[in-house]
Parts: C-alpha cells; structure tokens; sequence
C-alpha cells in the first residue's frame, strides 16, 4: 500500500544531495551577506547525522533549504532522488509531506488538536482524508513512545517532554526517508532531551529513516554516525561520531 | 478517495472551535445584522403585500370601460358657463360597452385573467323617510362579483344576494339612513326612475368612500334604474399575476378599442411610494451586509496573525498555500452560514413578536410561513457567501505567510 511506502521505497542513492548551495538575504541591497557560501552534502538512507556549529553560522538557515522552507540563491538540492529548483510551491510543499519530516525547537504542535489528531495532520494534508490505517498507526507511534494514554490530550495538557514526544511521532508517521530536527532537545532538560535523542535514534533504526539533527549538545552529537561542522557559512568538519556504537 | 476539502473543514471548524470568544462574537455580529435584514425585509414585504392587499381587495385589477369621448364640438362660442353646463350635462349621460357580451365571453379564454364581471354602475339617490343620499348603483352578478372583490367576506349582516327586490348596501350608509337588515329603502334613478327595495345584506369593506355609496344590485333592476336596458358601464377583470396588470390593461384596450385602466394606474402614487420605500430597505440592507463582512475579515485577520506560527508548521507539514488559503475562507463560510441561521430565525421571531404585540394585531399573519423559509434559506446562502468573499483578504495573507519566519518567531 502506498502507505507503507516508507518501508517499501527503492533505497535511493542518496535522500539528500546538496551541490554549492549558496544563500544570499538582502540581494540587490547595500547590505547583501551571503550566509552559506557553496556547501556540498550527500546523506545516505538511514544515516544519523548531527550538524554543529557556533550561532549564527548558518544551520538552521541550511536546514531550511533543505526541508524545502526556503530556495537557495545558488546551487541545487536534491530530495530523495528528485532535483527541486524547478519545482512549483504546491509540488515542494507535497514532497515536504511525503518525503521529509520536521522536528522543531518547541514542539509546535496544534493546540486546537489531540496529541492523536496532532500525529495524523500530515497525513490529513496528504491524503484529504481520515483513514484507519494512519490513525491506527498514530496509535502505535504514541504508544510506542510511552504516550499511550495520553492520545486524547491536548498539547496544553502535557509537559514539555511529553509534547516533543508527539511531534517526533508527527515527523514519523509516514516513515518519510529524511527527518530534520533542528534543536529538537534545545528547550528540554538534559534528562529529558537525552531520552527524546534516544527515541530518534531508535526510529532511525526501526524505519530506517535518515536523520539531520542539529544540536549545541557535543556528547549528543557525537553519539550520532555522522558528524558535520558549519562556522560561517562553510562546511569545515565532516566526520564519523566518536561514541562507541551501543547497536 | 480524497474528500474535497476534509481537511481545510477540519482545521477551520477546529479553529473556530478553539477560539471560542472570537468566534461566538462574530457569529453574534452576523446573527445580528441578518436579524435586522430580516426583520425589515419582512417587515417591509408584509405591509406592503398587506397594502397591495388591502388596495386589490376593494377594487378591480383591470377596469375596462367605453371609451372616452371627446367633445370636440364644445367651443366656447356661447360662452364659458354654456360650455360647462352642456359638459356635464354630456358627462351624466352612461354609455354601454358595445357588443359588451363577445367581449366578456372573449376575456373569459384568456390565459391571465381569472375572473370576469360586467357591471353597471352609475348615480342615484337613497332615501328612507327624511334621510336623503346620494349613491352609487352596481349592477352585478353577485357570484361573478364576488371574484373582484370579495364582498361575501366582509358582511356585517345578511348575506350578498341582491334580488329583484333586495339589495346589499355599506354599514355607513345603513347608518345613515337608520336602516337595518329586512327595512325597506327607496331607490331615485337621476331621471325619475325609482323603486323599492328590502336591505338583504350590509357590508363593510373597510373604505369609507365605498361604504356610504355602494348599492349592489341584479344587473336588470340596475340597468332599468339608470336607464341603460341590456347595457354594460364597464367589464371587471381580475388576473393571476398583479404586477402584470398595467401591460396587460394596454394589450386589452388595443384588443378591444375600449379604454382599459389598471389598478396599477389608479393607484400610481402607492405604488410609487411602494418603490421609494423598497430602495430605502435595499440601502439599509447593503450598509448591514457591508460592516457585516468587514466584521468577518477583521476577526478573521486578527486570528491569521494569531495564528502565523501554526500556518507555518502546517506548511512544514505539507499544507499548500491554497489549503491555507481555503482553511480561512471556510471560516468565513461556516461564521456567514451560522450567524444567518440564527439571525435569521431571530429575525423572524421579532417580526412574530412585533406583529403580536403591535397596536392592531392583524388577523392574517404579515407573512406567510413559507416566505419566512424562503427568507432564511436566502439570508443565510447570501451571509455565506459575504463570510466567504469577507474572508478573502484575511485568506490571501494566511496563504502567504512565511513559514520559515514564522516558526522561527514563533
Ligand atoms: N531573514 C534573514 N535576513 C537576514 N539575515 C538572516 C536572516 N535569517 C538568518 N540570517 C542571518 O544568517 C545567519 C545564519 O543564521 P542561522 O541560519 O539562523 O544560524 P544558526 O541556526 O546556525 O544559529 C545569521 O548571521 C543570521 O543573522
Ligand atoms: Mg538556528
């Protein structure tokens, strides 16, 4: 079923591909600054990478582009196999529901929905529908991450922890085959930000979905497979992550 | 298998529930602009119907006559007061319809018109003792009367069925000759010729003109007392569609040489005021249905500005800009189609409560129950569609929010 397209899909080369991705705001004014200057990427299905970098240079404006939030000024960014400079709005915000997930700083979820409805609206925006499938599948996610009787609460009625858990479940529900979380712990308490790690790394597993984890957090980082710097709009670093692999 | 805007239903029925006091405020605002549309429009409708009414319930839709004849030959060689006097000599003076039957059973096979009744009328005078008064004879078929204007449903006592020796006359002038049902009254034709008759029925139609003159009669005895023997004053005609009356009147003079006068015609002034009055309601109308629909976009503004972090995660999510876009029109929509409803209904129930409490509780109601679900189902298409086109801009702005900036800001 195409639902179960997460699992089923042709391995693609690579989910992403970024070739000299440039980023310019204020173009054509006196004050024009380019913020990522050419960056060149390739991740593999499955991967769990962490980016790092000082503030300001340029990882959230990165992941931006590549969640297909934002165009680059330069430069191309392929998404599972498929080349988007091309594409019209409509066609990039489709292949950002079935393709890609998000994790944000602070949770976003919709306050006006169950934490059950929460996990299922990417695939209501897909599918134009209800389906059982989705919803019972929104019920395993919860489930699966301890929130098993919490699917009828409303996001003003969990703790922090609690709500990144039903956005990461969001990110998921369609296996899509890169998730991007940017600063997905940077508002939980180390406790809490270690067990919400562990949860995307333990989908990463399960789904095989590949990951790009932004974090300030370096013992996080370096539990990661991958791990790349960003300082100043450059890529500096690109390298294994130190942490013995638990398995 | 998609379900045509499932989703946007969702989220905009969600969102409306969620902000609760915003919504339950502009729902009141429309309800409120819907009731007061409603309320004069019905209103307005009703006593205007009752107007037209009450005009038509005493007078023919369509009054054909001989024609007019000119006096051409009147010059004022003998000077002015002559020439008076030989005119109204001239106008005393009743002329027939000619070949007035063809015409009559001619008017009986045309689509429009419902009802046909010859009449003659012309003047005479009432007396009872002292009592002296002048009066206006009609001559009639009193079934075929009946259907222009409904006398049998105004008796003040005895019944409408003039005879050879009865006749049915108004309340005032039974008044004013002191006479009650069975008391016998004597007729004066303007040339001498006189009879007696016994009052069979007493009638009141509510006008005070045709209350002190009306004398109904057979058409024999009529046409003998105004000396015009087989002879026809003028042929009343009542059709189907009102507002039809004034073309159709031309269409039967033509057809006929005779004059024909609608009632449109002799009751231009009302209807002129009618019309005044109509476009003074469509004006208050389109005011209320204007602060109505900026109401609805400036709730609904403010709650895209509220809203601009979740517009942002939806997008992430996968959200197109149209969905956005279709999300805020359908609160429009819903706020539009709830607030009509229950304006709507609140409209009419104020209207029900005015007319029962009003100074003079009419017998008929001033609308029909069906009006009043034609008038719901009216305001609330017409409310939605002004919830949707108010929400219009509110919408555009959803649809381009930036949803890098706003999850950022967030
Ligand atoms: N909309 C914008 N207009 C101008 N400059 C921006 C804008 N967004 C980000 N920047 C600049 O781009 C640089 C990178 O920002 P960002 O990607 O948010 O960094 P990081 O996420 O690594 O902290 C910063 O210097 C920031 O000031
Ligand atoms: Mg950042």
């Amino acid at each position: 079923m195409a639902e179960q397209a997460g699992l089923s899909r042709q391995p693609a080369e690579s989910v992403l591909r970024l070739r000299a991705v440039r980023k310019r705001y204020g173009e054509g004014t006196p004050v024009e600054t380019e913020v990522l200057h050419g960056i060149d990427l390739d991740v593999a299905p499955g991967e769990f990478l962490a980016m790092v970098g000082p503030s300001g240079s340029g990882k959230s404006t990165l992941l931006n582009i590549i969640g297909l939030l934002d165009r680059p000024s330069d430069g191309e960014v392929w998404i599972d196999g498929r080349a988007t400079r091309e594409l019209p709005d409509t066609e990039r915000s489709r292949l950002r529901g079935e393709s890609l997930g998000f994790v944000f700083q602070f949770h976003h979820l919709l306050s006006a929905f169950s934490a059950l409805d929460n996990v299922q609206l990417p695939r209501w925006a897909a599918m134009g529908r209800r389906d059982a499938d989705v919803q019972a599948r929104a019920q395993e996610l919860l489930a699966a991450v301890g929130l098993a009787d919490y699917t009828q609460r409303r996001p003003k009625e969990l703790s922090g922890g609690q709500q990144q858990r039903v956005a990461i479940c969001r990110a998921l529900i369609h296996r899509p085959p890169l998730v991007l979380a940017d600063e997905p712990t940077g508002n939980l308490d180390t406790e809490t930000s270690a067990q919400a790690f562990s949860l995307l790394r333990r989908f990463n597993r399960e789904f095989g979905c590949a990951f790009i984890i932004v974090t300030h957090d370096p013992d996080l980082a370096e539990g990661c497979d991958r791990v790349i710097e960003l300082i100043d709009g450059h890529l500096v670093t690109d390298r294994a992550g130190h942490a013995p692999d638990q398995g | 298998m998609r379900v045509p805007l499932w989703y946007e239903s969702r989220l905009a029925v969600e969102f409306l529930r969620e902000g609760r006091a915003q919504s339950l405020l502009i729902i009141f605002g429309v309800a409120l602009g819907v009731a007061v549309i409603v309320f004069v429009l019905a209103l307005i409708t009703g006593l205007q119907d009752n107007l037209v009414e009450r005009t038509l319930g005493t007078q023919a839709h369509i009054k054909l006559r001989a024609p007019d004849e000119f006096v051409r030959e009147l010059r004022p060689v003998e000077g002015l007061a002559v020439a008076a006097q030989r005119r109204n000599e001239r106008a005393q003076r009743l002329r027939s319809i000619q070949n007035w039957q063809a015409i009559a059973e001619d008017l009986e096979t045309t689509p429009q018109i419902v009802a046909v009744s010859p009449v003659v009328t012309g003047p005479a005078f009432a007396r009872r003792g002292e009592a002296f008064k002048a009066i206006a004879i009609l001559g009639v078929d009193p079934a075929r009367y009946a259907q222009i204007v409904p006398v049998p449903d105004n008796m003040r006592a005895g019944v409408f069925r003039p005879t050879a020796t009865e006749v049915v006359i108004g309340d005032v002038l039974a008044d004013e000759l002191g006479v009650g049902l069975s008391d016998r009254i004597r007729i004066e034709g303007t040339d001498g010729r006189a009879g007696s008759f016994q009052v069979a029925g007493i009638f009141n139609l509510g006008v005070r003109d045709l209350d002190e003159r009306f004398v109904f009669l057979p058409l024999r005895p009529a046409q003998t007392l105004l000396d015009l023997p087989g002879g026809i004053t003028n042929i009343d005609v009542t059709i189907d569609e009102i507002f039809a009356a004034e073309a159709l009147a031309r269409e039967l003079s033509g057809r006929y040489g005779i004059t024909a006068e609608s009632w449109m015609q002799t009751s231009a002034q009302l209807l002129n005021a009618l019309r005044a009055q109509s476009e003074s309601t469509q004006l208050i109308q389109s005011f209320v249905g204007v602060s109505v629909a900026f109401g609805i976009a400036s709730v609904l503004a403010v709650s895209v500005v509220q809203r601009r972090r979740e517009i942002g995660i939806l997008r992430a999510m996968g959200t197109t800009s149209n969905q956005v876009m279709a999300v805020f029109l359908i609160q429009g929509g819903i706020v539009g189609l709830i607030g009509s409803i229950i304006g709507a209904v609140a409209g009419l129930g104020m209207v029900q409560l005015f007319t029962s409490i009003g100074p003079r509780p009419t017998e008929e109601a001033l609308f029909d129950i069906n009006a009043g679900v034609g008038l719901i189902v009216g305001a609330s298409i017409l409310a939605t569609l002004t919830g949707i086109i108010a929400a219009y801009f509110p919408a555009r702005r959803a649809a381009l929010v930036d949803p890098v900036t706003a999850i950022r800001d967030g």
